[in-house]
């Protein structure tokens, strides 16, 4: 290709080409809506187990222990994921910059609640339970980064770091609020639930809307 | 009736402007791959776009390696879609 001038039919002809030829990395939601959904189902589940038997340690259990399960799994489906996207080692997609964002805040959410039970098992009263949740989400955490080395992203930005103090802090605030622990899980979960809403569901639906309006666009042109 | 962005109105810029509109960012080798044009003429046409405003070039060191990231910007990405309206109705008038 050269740097010549051309006519309009020539100017279309580039653009469509350009476009096939960048097609798989147009921004598609449907992952976000999968993730969504099932983690929303999972928190749900939780909850409602919660409700039912009013057993706080078996619902914690139950709900931490899937959710690494989950993110492991979850982790290597994105990794699987990103090569049928077709991405290019050259070329970062809107769909990894979101990916990166969540797991940035997810994991910047979880060290920042480890710090708070760090601070609580030296200075509050001891509690084991406290203990097993700082083994657990240092297990996350580690998930966390090892899923943004594979998608080697390197940049934290401000927003991200105040995506997860803002819902760490929501998750602080619904664990402590309550003097009774298994209303304290469940606050921990409904917030747990309006996290997933806003990261993964409104995400998806939003990248999907502008996936289908680029494509109408492309359709039209 | 617009008139087409003169800036936009060449071969290299206008493929340039077409991967970036799609994609976060891509580096040199990407887009040098994509539309095939020499490394020369790519820079060139990347430094015209970027005096415009229309990408954002990041220049950084991969181990020994220099790398050149791009994106494109949202001065770039209005005059993206200028153009494409602009040219719509061209074609709607032939």
């Amino acid at each position: 290709m050269e740097e010549k001038n051309i006519n309009e039919q020539e100017s279309l002809q580039i653009i469509q080409q350009m476009l096939v030829q960048t097609r798989n990395n147009v921004v598609k939601g449907k992952i976000f809506l999968w993730v969504g959904y099932s983690l929303a189902l999972l928190f749900a589940v939780s909850l409602a187990c919660l409700l039912i038997w009013r057993n706080q340690p078996m619902s914690f259990n139950i709900i931490w222990w899937l959710l690494f399960t989950y993110a492991v799994v979850i982790g290597f489906c994105f990794r699987v994921g990103k090569l049928s996207f077709g991405s290019h080692d050259g070329v970062k997609t809107y769909i990894e910059k979101t990916l990166h964002t969540i797991w940035t805040s997810v994991y910047a959410m979880f060290l920042i609640l480890i710090l708070t039970m760090g601070v609580d098992i030296l200075y509050g009263d001891y509690d084991t339970l406290y203990l097993n949740m700082l083994v657990v989400n240092c297990c996350v955490v580690m998930a966390g980064i090892a899923t943004s080395i594979i998608f080697k992203s390197k940049h934290v930005n401000v927003s991200t770091f105040l995506t997860g103090i803002f819902f760490s802090q929501l998750l602080n605030f619904g664990t402590f609020a309550t003097r009774t622990p298994w209303r304290n899980m469940c606050s921990v979960l409904v917030v747990g639930l309006l996290i997933i809403i806003v990261v993964f569901i409104i995400q998806g639906h939003k990248l999907n809307r502008v996936a289908k309006r680029e494509m109408e666009e492309q359709n039209k042109a | 009736m617009t008139e087409l962005d003169p800036l936009l109105h060449s071969q290299l810029r206008l493929a340039i402007m077409s991967i970036l509109v799609n994609v976060d960012e891509a580096d040199f080798v990407y887009l040098k791959q994509k539309t095939e044009a020499t490394a020369g003429n790519l820079s060139i046409q990347l430094d015209k776009l970027s005096a415009a405003n229309y990408i954002a070039v990041n220049k950084s060191q991969e181990g020994s390696r220099p790398r050149t990231i791009c994106h494109i910007t949202e001065e770039g990405r209005s005059a993206m879609s200028q153009y494409v309206e602009a040219l719509r109705s061209y074609l709607t008038g032939l």
